[in-house]
């Protein structure tokens, strides 16, 4: 089967000297939840804002190819047209606007019947947006406005919906909601592609993963195969005590093997 | 009393104007965070655009559609040709505010060297010596009609980004220009239709402000920086801050013209807004910029 999403080589650069991205391949497959984990600073966001043509002229070199076509250096309201929403990291509400006007902005450009439809299902997923919907968007608690985000990307029905660190600030009870929500998404048949550092959170749900470092993928694999690697589970896992002396001291900085 | 209400009332004519001037101004800063320099070269231009009109012998009410369309299509077309080249070229704030200042001393030149600079009649069908009794207090035709032209346009607007989808996208673009892309909103072309429309608000301003002045390149300088102030007293940001300020700067002004002097005109409106500053820097309705980091 072709990827939905395939990016060759891909390199970002911000004011044409520092390198986000050097160089990155990853393919998404259709239906599945893809997840990229790594430290800050790795570039996990700046590759989200690249296949989402939010950073201009870039990348500057490589391809993005999205159900057959090439997307790179598209302007961003053609991508989303073509069906790759993207949920950033400050959520990117319209704070003034209330929780309907937010939800109705989804639905712009929509004219099929399945609307309602469309409707009832994010109200089903997330019912408190029901509640407040008369409701100033920046008065919503943090929870609440990743619900509203996802809700409003759900309405673009999208082919793929990225999303920076759905579970970013929330309280742990409210995280798993939002990730139940990500999961029923997932069966509906979107494809998810997600940015995480809640490493354990994202590996529970992911079909896939990738491990971003300074620009490149250094590991990829199931949850599986990433979970068994030491370094992950080190370093993202929180897991490495055999780097401890008896004395619980650490000896020496151990070398990721990658 | 009558004397009170017949300068109210006239402030309140002129007040309209400024509003008008102001709406246009905040529309166009709070949706790209520029200020309009040419805005009141658009609405002198479109002014001259009706005088030629009416010279064809055109009935007023086309020529009144006309003019608005013209100065409409003056805006888009320099947001689409001079401000979005610019921007894609990473253009400052302070450059794309620059190219506006250059967009209205071009249309100045353009207008002195077309239509002269000698001043020159406006032939309107309102008139200002016409003079209507309303229950003891004397309001001329032309006041009447300024003060509905004041009141229509702001319900327009109003109803335009209040109540429509359209207007939905304008205040989404104007707050989140990333996210109203990301969700697949056509951003350049509502906010070209947010430079039209206040380009158009600027010229039914200009027109109702021609008949009491005399046209010249330049009449809309003054209209302009009064509405400008009214602006900043309402809040920038603010689409009802415009339509308090510019009814606040030309009560104040009819009242102190009456009262006081002539000269003494301009003098108090501007002591007002000082002192309202002073107060609340941020404008009567304004809203402080909160920005999270």
């Amino acid at each position: 089967m072709t990827p939905l999403l395939k990016i060759s080589s891909i390199e970002t650069l911000y004011f044409d000297r520092i390198y986000a991205l050097h160089g990155i391949s990853l393919e998404v497959k259709e239906r599945e939840i893809f997840a990229i984990l790594g430290p800050n600073g790795a570039g996990k966001t700046t590759l989200l804002k690249t296949i989402a043509g939010l950073i201009k002229d870039q990348p500057k070199k490589g391809t993005i190819e999205f159900r057959g076509r090439m997307i790179q250096r598209l302007p961003p309201e053609k991508i989303s047209s073509l069906g790759i929403v993207y949920v950033p990291e400050d959520r990117g509400l319209f704070r003034e606007l209330t929780v309907e006007e937010n939800l109705d902005l989804g639905l712009w450009g929509r004219r099929d019947e399945a609307v309602k439809e469309d409707l009832e299902f994010v109200h089903g997923l997330f019912p408190i947006l029901r509640d407040r919907r008369k409701q100033q968007a920046e008065t919503l608690s943090g929870g609440e406005q990743q619900m509203l985000a996802i809700a409003r990307a759900m309405l673009r029905r999208p082919h793929l919906l990225m999303l920076d660190e759905p579970s970013l600030g929330l309280a742990p009870k409210v995280a798993r909601h939002v990730i139940d929500a990500l999961l029923q998404i997932s069966r509906k048949g979107t494809t998810l592609l997600v940015v995480e550092q809640n490493a354990k959170l994202a590996l529970r749900i992911a079909h896939y993963g990738y491990i971003l470092e300074a620009g490149r993928i250094v590991l990829e694999g199931t949850p599986k195969e990433l979970e068994e690697n030491e370094d992950v589970q080190e370093l993202y896992l929180g897991m490495g005590e055999q780097s401890l002396s008896p004395k619980g001291w650490r000896l020496y900085k151990k070398r990721r093997r990658w | 009393m009558e004397r009170f209400l017949l300068y109210f009332i006239s402030g309140l004519a002129v007040g309209s104007l400024y509003a008008l001037v102001a709406l246009g101004l905040s529309l166009i800063y709070r949706s790209t965070r520029i200020l309009n320099f040419a805005h009141g070269d658009i609405a002198s231009a479109g002014a001259f655009f009706a005088l030629t009109l009416m010279g064809l012998k055109i009935p007023f009410g086309l020529v009144f559609i006309m003019a608005l369309l013209f100065g409409s299509l003056l805006a888009m077309g320099f947001y689409f040709c001079i401000l979005v080249p610019a921007q894609r070229r990473e253009a400052t704030l302070l450059g794309q505010i620059i190219l506006t200042l250059g967009l209205g001393l071009i249309i100045q030149g353009l207008t002195s060297r077309i239509w002269g600079m000698e001043p020159q009649p406006f032939p309107f069908p309102l008139s200002d010596s016409k003079v209507w009794n309303i229950g003891g207090i004397y309001i001329s035709e032309l006041s009447v009609g300024t003060i509905a032209a004041g009141l229509l346009g702001s319900i327009c607007l109003y109803l335009l980004v209040q109540r429509t989808r359209l207007g939905l996208a304008m205040r989404a673009t104007s707050e989140n220009l990333q996210a109203a892309q990301t969700l697949g909103i056509p951003t350049r072309r509502i906010l070209a239709i947010s430079w039209g429309t206040a380009a158009l608000l600027g010229v039914v301003a200009g027109l109702f402000l021609a008949p009491l002045l005399l046209l010249d390149p330049f009449y809309m300088l003054e209209p302009f920086l009064k509405g400008f102030a009214a602006a900043i007293l309402g809040g920038l940001n603010s689409l009802p801050g415009a339509i308090v300020g510019g009814l606040i700067l030309g009560i104040a002004e009819g009242l102190a013209g009456g009262y006081i002097s002539i000269a003494f005109k301009n003098t108090l409106a501007f002591l007002i807004i000082i002192a309202v500053l002073l107060v609340r820097p941020e404008g009567l309705l304004g809203e402080e910029f909160i920005e999270r980091v």
